[in-house]
């Protein structure tokens, strides 16, 4: 098919009203079709440099929606100083770098940002709070959190959320490799429960009685001759041996999973403020 | 297969008056596929006319189909305003709603439109059209008295000169094995199942080892080794609950692929019918 393409070009429309479809296009949540078509207007479409600049705001928040935050910081970091938007593009980048780990990076872009408004200030010592507390740096997050105010509505909820979060963290028990694995030797199962995974405790508690208990009765019965004897006495051992391995691994389960969860809670106290302040 | 015939029909619709659709359609024609829906979305924001935005409701259900998006082309065409009933695309919505259903596997959807597309159209061709859609989505629903009685409409008006009553024979249709009786069967006759459904090598083995752990567990109650007899048990339990999904997971792709054997036939016959008549087969 032969691409008329001045036909293409040939739609000249109100930039404003671009803007006006854009969000229309965030409230549906077709963040797809919204970075589709921003990327097609970037190529196809005469624009000013302030323009750029708000359609390279808007695509990097489409891809941030879409959880795509290479894109999404690459966008954003293509805002330009001169631009309206460039704060709120630092922010997002910032955050979007906070969510590919990049807490450095992201403390960088933060720092770098002058503010003069009251409340972007606390946010941004809001966000670098957060990242700290990402970093687990807890004196570096008491620093920042000696600025939250709770005065401003749209931050007091998370600064107290983040204040949670440091409390808990200070609270958390490193769980002892050792003294999961002592546990399970004493008591099949329990260092399960150490690690606090109670049902898989007492189904390594179950299954290693089951084959125990058969080893046992074959041995006071029969002797340690007895082919039974023999085989259930080898399956309980392997079982006893990977119930003591499987109890050490599970700390670092426990301790995976205790810091993700946290991290996932913090990054959403980040990400609260920035929707409710920049929509 | 049959599904993938429609896919492309009715793309060539015709260009639009309205500057938003044009800029669209240039879009679309260009190949600028999922553009074009967003601006179709344009049109939809922008627009209050009823007859453009069902315009672009259905060209961009076009756009969708054209992305194999089925679910979304359907979600989509389900916005239209079908009310007026004036509107000469109307027909084109309610057709490509039936249709964009069953691609989406919707076929009680898919159904339930064609039953109003025939409720409300008066284009004869259209609504003939869909109904061959229809037979189809009935087929996968199992609904094969139904779907029989489309395919006699069609048979009368057409002269297809098909075999309605010898097609959709009820000693010819699959006969489907009813899964609690076949858990019950699995649970006295252990291996009976697997082995009836062709898994030969499977249904032996399970049935040497279910009566294996049996007689273990008997034997060791009479030996008095409890323990042992108790996890004999406890290996049956286990052994029984594996087998007994693996069998009913057999039967079920069997059955599946009984209705699909069918399903198929049943609609060669039909499009080859349909091609030797004057039937517009798109």
């Amino acid at each position: 098919m032969i691409f008329n393409t001045s036909c293409v070009f040939c739609q000249k429309r109100n930039f404003s009203s671009d803007i006006r479809f854009l969000n229309y296009l965030f409230s549906t949540r077709d963040y797809k079709g919204a970075s589709e078509w921003i990327n097609f207007k970037l190529e196809n479409s005469p624009l000013s440099r302030n323009q750029t600049d708000t359609l390279n705001y808007y695509l990097g928040k489409s891809y941030y929606f879409q959880k795509d935050f290479t894109p999404a910081t690459t966008y954003f970091n293509k805002v330009s100083k001169s631009s309206g938007l460039h704060v709120e593009s630092t922010f997002y980048c910032a955050l979007n770098l906070s969510y590919m780990e990049e807490y450095d990076m992201a403390e960088q872009k933060l720092r770098k940002l002058t503010l003069n408004d009251s409340m972007l200030f606390e946010l941004k010592k809001l966000q670098l709070a957060g990242l700290s507390l990402l970093k687990r740096d807890t004196a570096l997050y008491r620093s920042f959190s000696t600025y939250f105010t709770q005065k401003h509505h749209a931050l007091s909820k998370q600064e107290i959320n983040l204040d949670l979060h440091y409390n808990n963290m200070k609270k958390f028990k490193k769980k002892s490799k050792f003294l999961a694995g002592f546990m399970s030797a004493a008591v099949p199962g329990m260092g399960k429960l150490y690690t606090k995974r109670p049902g898989e405790a007492l189904a390594t508690f179950f299954k290693t009685g089951l084959i125990g208990l058969p080893a046992l009765e074959a041995y006071v019965k029969r002797g340690s001759s007895d082919a039974r004897f023999i085989i259930f006495g080898s399956l309980f051992s392997a079982l006893y041996i990977a119930n003591i391995w499987g109890s050490v691994l599970s700390v670092n389960v426990y301790r995976t999973e205790l810091n993700s969860t946290l991290d996932e809670k913090i990054l959403l106290d980040l990400h609260i403020p920035l929707r409710s302040i920049f929509n | 297969m049959k599904k993938y015939y429609w896919t492309f029909i009715f793309l060539y619709a015709a260009f639009s008056t309205n500057a938003q659709v044009k800029y669209a359609d240039s879009l679309l024609t260009a190949g600028y596929t999922q553009v074009a829906a967003v601006e179709y979305e344009r049109v939809l924001f922008e627009t209050q006319d009823p007859e453009v935005r069902n315009e672009a409701i259905l060209k961009k259900a076009f756009c969708y189909k054209l992305l194999g998006q089925y679910n979304e082309a359907y979600q989509n065409l389900l916005r239209a305003n079908l009310f007026d009933e004036n509107d000469s695309i109307n027909d084109r919505l309610r057709y490509e709603s039936v249709l964009t259903a069953f691609m989406a596997s919707k076929y009680n959807d898919s159904y339930n439109q064609y039953v109003q597309f025939k409720y409300y159209s008066k284009d004869t061709a259209l609504v003939d059209q869909a109904k061959v859609i229809a037979v189809l989505a009935l087929n996968e629903q199992q609904k094969w008295g139904l779907a029989s009685e489309l395919v006699s409409e069609l048979n009368e008006s057409y002269s297809l000169k098909l075999d309605t009553a010898e097609l959709f024979a009820v000693s010819k249709r699959p006969k489907i094995r009813n899964l609690k009786k076949q858990q019950l069967a699995t649970t006295f006759f252990p291996g009976y199942v697997l082995v009836r459904e062709g898994q030969v090598t499977s249904g032996l083995l399970s049935f040497t080892l279910k009566s294996g752990i049996v007689f273990s567990t008997f034997y060791h109650i009479i030996d008095k080794l409890y323990f042992t007899a108790l996890l004999s048990g406890g290996m049956y339990n286990v052994f029984y609950a594996g087998s007994t999904e693996h069998a009913i997971e057999s039967i079920k792709v069997n059955n599946q692929k009984k209705i699909t054997r069918f399903n198929e036939k049943v609609s060669n016959s039909l499009f080859k019918a349909l091609e030797t008549s004057n039937f517009l087969l798109f």
